[in-house]
């Protein structure tokens, strides 16, 4: 296990060095934006979590709000929001 | 079941803002999702290294600068159609009209060592199903010289 794993990960960075040195830390998906974020520990980053989606938000200004992301695709193709 | 496609390219890494190196579109017919992307250079290694980041675009921008060109993308399954998503990689002579903020994944990357991401099943990076609008891979900051870089991006729609 690595400092920036997770127990139930949104996706993986791997990171391979010419000498073949192997590095892999975890990414999580924030669920009103879908944008994913490295999990590292003591990093100081703020981040969320929304009860209602019951899963971490990366903790942008936008992102506070419960806002579920598979709502604001549904909502942007109608052409009801702006901007996703 | 999902269709897959790999989506290829290369371009030099000049620091940019506003032009990415390659993007990824969607059609109203589908959500495209990129769930894999790989990125290393083929130029002489040298200590170069650069920020990348995948920031949304709702438009296509054109791509008639240098190396510029559409990328065509290929079924992993042979008997599959042809893919509704697009793509191009190069210089643009005029950017996509970028998201602001809008940035769904960044990493930094010495030109040496080869980056791979993969998405958790349900957790690709999303395209609308709307016209024109994707994905922008960007070079942001670029330390040392914009080297060639190596992109292969997996999605499915």
């Amino acid at each position: 296990m690595f400092e920036s794993s997770v127990r139930k990960p949104s996706g993986t960075v791997i990171f391979t060095s010419p000498e073949g040195m192997i590095s892999e830390a975890d990414t999580v998906q924030c669920v009103h934006c879908g944008g994913h974020f490295q999990w590292v520990k003591g990093s100081g980053i703020k981040r969320s979590y929304c009860m209602a989606c019951k899963g971490m938000t990366c903790g942008g200004a936008s992102c506070v709000d419960h806002f579920p992301f598979e709502k604001k695709l549904d909502l942007y193709e109608k052409g009801k929001i702006k901007v996703i | 079941m999902a269709r897959k496609y790999g989506i290829t390219g290369n371009c030099l890494n000049t620091a940019s803002a506003t032009l990415p190196l390659a993007n990824v579109l969607g059609t109203t017919a589908v959500r495209t999702m990129i769930y894999d992307i790989t990125m290393g250079s083929d130029a002489t290694p040298a200590d170069n290294s650069a920020s990348y980041k995948i920031q949304r675009c709702t438009t296509a921008g054109t791509w008639a600068g240098a190396g510029g060109a559409a990328i065509t993308p290929q079924a992993l399954d042979p008997g599959d159609p042809a893919a509704v998503t697009t793509a191009n990689q190069g210089v643009c002579s005029v950017g996509p009209t970028l998201t602001a903020s809008s940035f769904l994944l960044q990493w930094a990357q010495n030109m040496r060592a080869t980056f791979r991401w993969v998405a958790a099943p349900g957790s690709e990076l999303k395209i609308p199903a709307t016209s024109a609008n994707g994905l922008a891979l960007m070079s942001l900051v670029v330390a040392g010289s914009p080297v060639n870089m190596n992109f292969c991006f997996l999605v499915e729609e």
